[in-house]
């Protein structure tokens, strides 16, 4: 055990894992913002990739027209 | 607290891993334009009217600064974090933009060069490696998977910038010359806007935090290690330099291909189009992404060494086998054997990542990708010179059709049988270079005190996630 350790590290780490594991339950402030944005960058990635590889597709086909 | 602090970006407990992707594809699919700037080339040919090698030189100054950067830089970013690294690449691959942009406005080519070129190129290097790292510590049980999600992001940024850039010089002018200016304002803004957006949205797991129901373990004699290198010792193992012959190889043997696609496939069949033959570099475009996601993913699976021997044994097989029966094959055996290379060429570059992380560990792994990049730069640079130079002295001899690429061809197929060898000489990293497991287990902060190690530590990290 380091010097840096407190007395809420040592309870913490007593806590069962079951308890532990409630904990992350409580969303941190800010969670669902950065949750959206990051679902919102999906979108816009997915939009992208789906943009560049529909115009590759068009014109890979003129190799079999 | 700077906002841009690596301990601002520590996820909060609980947090969902498949939201830290977009962030690596949005910086991978803005830093991989590189790829369409052949699409300038004509309106600058015009601009400046001065000669292709001239305007090529832009391109070549960018991948060699990429992988300079890219090794330079890779030490600091896992030190500061992956915001910060991503906010740099951003900050100078948009100003590269607009320097660019100046040097065309002012008719100076040289501005052209320090902007696009060294500039931009700095963003390059510094955007390819930063989100690849946090991905491989997200999913420590597929990091093929991870690594083929970021760095297929970087094959679809072409894809996008091509026709994107295409449209917009038409948009703006009736001179595509007149329109290289707003053009590349346009872009510097579109991509300033996803990059910061990436940048906003990364997270970095807290140490030691691991993926439920996943427990690492190390197959005895395997090449996976569960110990950590640190880029100062791994540029001293064997490992790393044929590692870095493996790259070089595959990367200078798909260049191949790439450099000379559309030429190449019009001199093996008279029936060929340049319309079709625009078709077919189309299409290796999507076999080049397709293979940094398929290949790569795939590698989970198979082993990083085994998809390695594929990739390059196969490799040199079916190169082989085109400068043997390439004229004599049909046209869609041409297609599928040259689609295939060029995603065992694609799927080299992503799952070398991978590779790196299994024998030493993802510490330092950003760092260690971004020394090994110096390979890339060093292909692109010896890949084009090669085929260009065969080429050109077959030409002066007056050689035409497929024979014209015959030497080109067996050149690659040797190229492709020494990283072969080079990657079957890989074994497991020796443990003297290995890190003490406490000293593995912390990043490389600068700030230690905000690096959360201890259960206190990390639900105020949790409390911090904005």
């Amino acid at each position: 055990m380091t010097t840096t350790e407190t007395v809420l590290d040592r309870e913490v780490a007593e806590v069962p894992a079951a308890v532990a594991a409630a904990v992350p339950a409580v969303p941190a402030p800010g969670a669902s913002r950065i949750t959206s944005l990051a679902v919102g960058l999906w979108v816009v990635v997915g939009g992208l990739l789906a943009y560049g590889v529909l115009q590759t597709v068009i014109k890979a086909s003129a190799l079999f027209g | 607290m700077n906002l841009l602090d690596r301990s601002r970006t520590v996820a909060a407990p609980g947090y969902n891993r498949w939201l830290v992707p977009p962030a690596a594809l949005a910086v991978h699919l803005s830093i991989g334009q590189v790829y369409a700037f052949s699409v300038f080339k004509n309106p600058l040919l015009d601009r400046f009217g001065t000669s292709h090698t001239s305007i090529a030189v832009i391109f070549s100054i960018a991948i060699v600064m990429l992988g300079l950067s890219a090794a330079f830089g890779g030490t600091w970013m896992e030190r500061n974090g992956p915001r910060k690294a991503m906010a740099l690449s951003a900050t100078f691959w948009v100003s590269g933009f607009l320097i660019a942009a100046l040097g065309v406005s002012l008719g100076q080519l040289w501005i052209v060069y320090l902007g696009y070129g060294v500039v931009g190129g700095i963003g390059l290097g510094i955007g390819y490696i930063s989100p690849v790292s946090t991905l491989i510590k997200w999913f420590p049980d597929r990091p093929g998977l991870a690594t083929g999600l970021a760095i297929m992001g970087f094959g679809g940024g072409a894809m996008v910038a091509s026709p994107l850039t295409a449209r917009l010089l038409e948009a703006y002018a009736p001179d595509p010359a007149d329109a290289i200016v707003p053009t590349m304002l346009t872009l510097a803004a579109i991509y300033a806007v996803l990059m910061t957006a990436g940048a906003s949205v990364i997270r970095v797991p807290a140490p030691g935090w691991l993926p439920a129901g996943y427990v690492p373990r190390q197959k005895k004699g395997a090449m996976q290690s569960l110990a950590d290198v640190r880029v100062a010792k791994a540029v001293r193992t064997p490992q790393f330099y044929l590692l870095w012959i493996v790259l070089f190889t595959n990367v200078t043997a798909g260049i191949g291909i790439l450099e000379q696609a559309s030429p190449m496939i019009q001199d093996f069949f008279s029936t060929v189009t340049p319309a079709s033959a625009a078709g077919f570099v189309g299409l290796l475009s999507l076999a080049n992404m397709a293979g940094r996601f398929g290949w790569s993913t795939f590698s989970d699976r198979l082993g990083r060494k085994p998809t390695y021997v594929m990739y390059l044994g196969l490799g040199a097989l079916l190169y082989g086998s085109l400068a043997l029966f390439g004229a004599s094959a049909s046209v869609a055996l041409f297609v599928t054997i040259t689609f295939v290379i060029v995603s065992f060429y694609g799927g080299g570059f992503a799952t070398v990542p991978a590779y790196l992380k299994d024998l030493f560990g993802s510490l330092e792994v950003g760092a260690i990708h971004g020394r090994l990049l110096t390979a890339w730069s060093a292909a692109g640079v010896a890949g084009p010179l090669i085929v260009n130079a065969i080429a050109d002295a077959r030409s002066a001899q007056g050689v035409t059709g497929a024979d014209l690429y015959l030497p080109s061809l067996v050149v690659m197929s040797c190229v492709l049988a020494v990283g072969f060898l080079a990657n079957l000489a890989v074994r497991p990293v020796h443990a003297r270079y290995h890190e003490a497991p406490a000293a593995a287990t912390t990043t490389p902060t600068t700030a230690p005190t905000t690096a959360p190690t201890t259960p206190s530590e990390l639900v105020a990290a949790g409390a911090k996630e904005s």
